[in-house]
């Protein structure tokens, strides 16, 4: 049974190049539907790769009550003190709690293409590179405390004009130069500038900080005593969760559009393909009758038959699949992204390309199996005399 | 059901053509080549409606965009802090007021962090002074009579149908909102506010909204917050000059102790537009990758039946038809799947639009419009996919050799 089911689909496969024109029409139709499904997705994933990253689940984010960010969150000085001190939190190497108030700011600036965007400038405090290894210089040198200074994340020097080193900005109480150029490792905080704490808020005549963010201790237990320590302090009215759920929340209907968006057209597209595959496997039967009904009565049975068919479908498909995730690749990958103040690179992922192609050979075989059907079915006679 | 559509579809077809005179004759040609597959004709026509229906859903969407912008204010300003700390002080009114380009200003304050009950529902109350009514009848239906109203009763505040419905209100209720923080001079977190009326509702604000009075919410707020503001609406005296006043306002308090940052609507609208994904490239490149699809389909399709039906072509030839009407009877025959089912298909998106909010709950999105434009374009579109498939075959027909052709060669 497998030496006759190799023997029909080689046989096919070698008569492929007859049917050139109507197979390129399958071909074309996955890597149209591919390549939009891909390039859709390298979106999603992207923009979860560069928030993810930003949230690290060994840290917790502390803001204020209903709030759902840090930027309309206000913890006062002495409401964050008294996180700063609660339980859960890693002691520093000098025993201090590693944690900190940070300030947000929205700082307005124009893109290249005209269109203004709002960066976040965020203040960090003395332990702020402790909290975030992540943030690595390089070019110029860190802001000094207490100095009007700032360093801007690489991804907003591909998007706005007048971010390079030396370089002001335009800041509350005037211009700020920038000292210094730093890079997460593609994370959305590269999409921020980055300046002393209170040197920000003398400037914004602020108070209060936006939020406190704490490195918490390594015992698994720890984000529950701190939460637990936090809600059971009625002086407090603040929320705490862990950086990585906190950035979760904030992308989610982001993410949520960028998915029914993508998954939409793409499945549009599909049911166009799928469509266009029936229509083209059914002629491409209708072409081999004579071929099938010598088959057949030689004595190879319907199921080789059917499978050629199918295969076929797939082999074409897969191909289009290729050549669409490949367009995809290469037209978008590591593209930079703008999206309202978040900036990040499009990610064309091995698993998207995966899903790609999985997309592409389900739609194959809803196109193929009822040709396949009618294909085993042919009556041995009336196929023999088909012309 | 194939039977059906095929009496459907013939008998509109001979409508059609009747109307052309002796387009007439032709017709039964064109229906016999149409039919003569009429399994593949059907899955064509639904791929290309499948097609048509993503063609639809992108550029109604584009459209859509393109019309929040078409229809926003260039005259409206809107006086924020540059930066979003503390808010603009309201001694800046006077100042922006005599402008030359300036005709109203108008005030909203707010109740930070406001929610009715329960955290969740946050609410931005808009507490406003007489010069807002004057700037923005045209999106809140705020009458003199209702400000006279809202005046009247200090704590009293509007809210709008959605509001009403959300809450279980009714003119008369009280309407209690908390804050988070400390918000009032007295020390408290709690605002007694009082439903006067129920309003319509605004297209500037779909989840509804709430009017109360700016002078009670100064009056009771802490002493260190009087006098602040989340932005200020202006009208400027025309849409033409609205963009250099922005600019003139921010230009007088750049060097103040709170720089502003201002926008006309038109230009929010525009940055709004823009901000997030470039909509007409994405609306264009995944509209014509649909198109690239079918187009292949449809190009196969005509250049498979005119190939099967050669001597039919010869034979039409040696009758006497000319290249021309031979070209125009492919061209038909290709056409009809294309505009049938872009036709469809627009159908399709236009029932799909309505469906949008209800398949993504919480997430807002421009609902795609379908203006007349867009049928056209779509029309076009599918005669032009029509076209293109239809150049290669009846190039290989011009070129037919009749007698070898007729004799089956």
């Amino acid at each position: 049974m497998l030496r006759q089911i190799a023997a029909v689909i080689f046989l096919n496969f070698k008569n492929l190049p007859k049917r050139f024109w109507a197979s390129l029409v399958i071909v074309v139709g996955m890597i149209c539907v591919v390549g939009v499904l891909v390039s859709m997705l390298s979106l999603t994933t992207g923009f979860v790769q560069s928030e993810m990253k930003a949230g690290d689940p060994g840290r917790a984010i502390v803001i204020s009550e209903g709030m759902e960010n840090e930027g309309g969150s206000t913890l006062t000085r002495d409401e964050a003190a008294i996180v700063v001190d609660s339980p859960g939190i890693r002691k520093g190497s000098d025993g201090a709690p590693l944690a900190e108030g940070e300030i947000v700011i929205l700082t307005p600036a124009v893109r290249r293409t005209g269109v203004t965007i709002f960066l976040l400038t965020r203040g960090l405090g003395n332990e702020g590179l402790a909290l975030r290894p992540e943030v690595k210089l390089i070019a110029g040198r860190m802001f000094r405390p207490g100095a009007r200074e700032v360093i801007v994340g690489k991804a907003i020097q591909g998007q706005v004009a007048g971010m390079e080193l030396g370089d002001k900005v335009i800041m509350p109480d005037g211009q700020w130069p920038i000292v210094g150029v730093f890079t997460t490792g593609g994370d959305t905080l590269e999409g921020e500038l980055l300046a002393d704490r209170d040197t920000l808020m003398t400037a914004t005549r602020k108070t209060a900080y936006s939020s406190v963010l704490a490195r918490l201790e390594s015992a698994p237990d720890a984000m529950d005593r701190f939460k637990t320590a936090l809600s059971g302090n009625p002086v407090l009215s603040v929320t705490a969760e862990r950086h990585s759920t906190y950035y979760e929340t904030l992308a989610g209907p982001t993410i949520q559009l960028f998915r029914a968006v993508a998954y939409a057209t793409g499945g549009i597209m599909a049911i166009g393909a799928m469509f266009g595959a029936l229509k083209i496997m059914y002629a491409a039967v209708g072409r081999r009758t004579r071929e099938i009904g010598t088959l057949r009565a030689l004595g190879f049975s319907g199921l080789p038959v059917a499978i050629s068919v199918v295969s076929e479908c797939l082999l074409l498909a897969l191909t289009g699949a290729l050549i669409g995730a490949a367009f995809a690749w290469l037209l978008f990958n590591g593209s930079q992204k703008v999206y309202f103040g978040n900036i990040f690179d499009l990610k064309v992922t091995p698993g998207l390309i995966g899903l790609g192609i999985l997309w592409a050979l389900v739609v194959a075989l809803l196109g193929s199996l009822a040709p396949a059907i009618r294909a085993a079915r042919l009556s041995i006679v009336d196929a023999l005399r088909a012309t | 059901v194939l039977a059906a559509l095929h009496l459907v579809g013939k008998s509109l077809l001979l409508r059609y053509f009747c109307g052309e005179g002796d387009g007439m004759k032709y017709f039964p040609l064109i229906w016999a080549a149409l039919w003569r597959k009429p399994a593949e004709f059907m899955l064509t026509l639904l791929s290309v409606t499948a097609a048509f229906t993503l063609f639809g859903t992108m550029i109604g969407f584009d459209a859509s965009v393109a019309h929040l912008v078409q229809v926003s204010r260039p005259d409206i300003l809107y006086v924020y802090p540059r930066f979003s700390s503390g808010g603009v002080p309201l001694a800046y009114r006077d100042q922006i007021l005599r402008l030359p380009g300036v005709a109203k200003i108008g005030i909203v304050g707010s109740i930070p962090g406001a929610y009715y009950q329960d955290r969740k529902n946050r609410l931005f109350i808009r507490m406003i002074d007489e010069g807002w009514t004057e700037i923005m009848p045209a999106w809140f239906p705020i009458t003199p009579a209702r400000w006279h109203q809202l005046q009247a009763s200090p704590s009293g505040v509007f809210i709008s149908r959605v509001i009403a419905e959300r809450f279980h209100l009714k003119p008369g209720d009280a309407f209690p909102i908390l804050t988070p923080t400390v918000s009032r001079q007295d020390g408290s977190k709690f605002w007694p506010l009082t439903v006067i009326g129920i309003m319509e509702e605004s297209p500037q604000s779909p989840g509804g909204y709430v009017l109360g009075n700016y002078t009670y919410l100064d009056e009771s707020r802490p002493l260190a917050q009087r006098g602040m503001l989340p932005f200020f609406d202006v009208l400027a005296k025309d849409g033409e000059s609205g963009a250099d006043t922005a600019k003139a306002v921010d230009a007088m308090f750049a060097n103040s102790s709170v720089p502003t940052r201002t926008d006309t609507d038109r230009g929010e609208a525009e940055t709004d537009a823009q901000a997030g994904i470039n909509v007409p490239f994405v609306t264009m490149v995944i509209s014509g990758a649909g198109l690239f699809m079918i187009l292949f389909l449809t190009c196969n399709g005509i250049a498979e039946s005119v190939r099967e039906r050669i001597p039919e072509f010869a034979m039409l030839k040696t009758l006497g038809f000319s290249d021309g009407l031979v070209m125009a009877l492919v061209f038909v025959e290709a056409a009809i799947p294309c505009l049938f089912g872009a036709a469809l298909g627009l159908g399709l998106a236009a029932a799909f639009a309505q469906r949008i909010p209800l398949l993504l709950p919480g997430i807002y999105l421009p609902v795609p419009i379908m203006p007349l434009s867009l049928l056209w374009l779509a029309m076009a579109s599918a005669a032009l996919v029509a076209l293109s498939s239809t150049v290669i075959p009846v190039w290989r027909l011009r070129r037919l050799d009749v007698a070898s052709a007729i004799s089956g060669r």
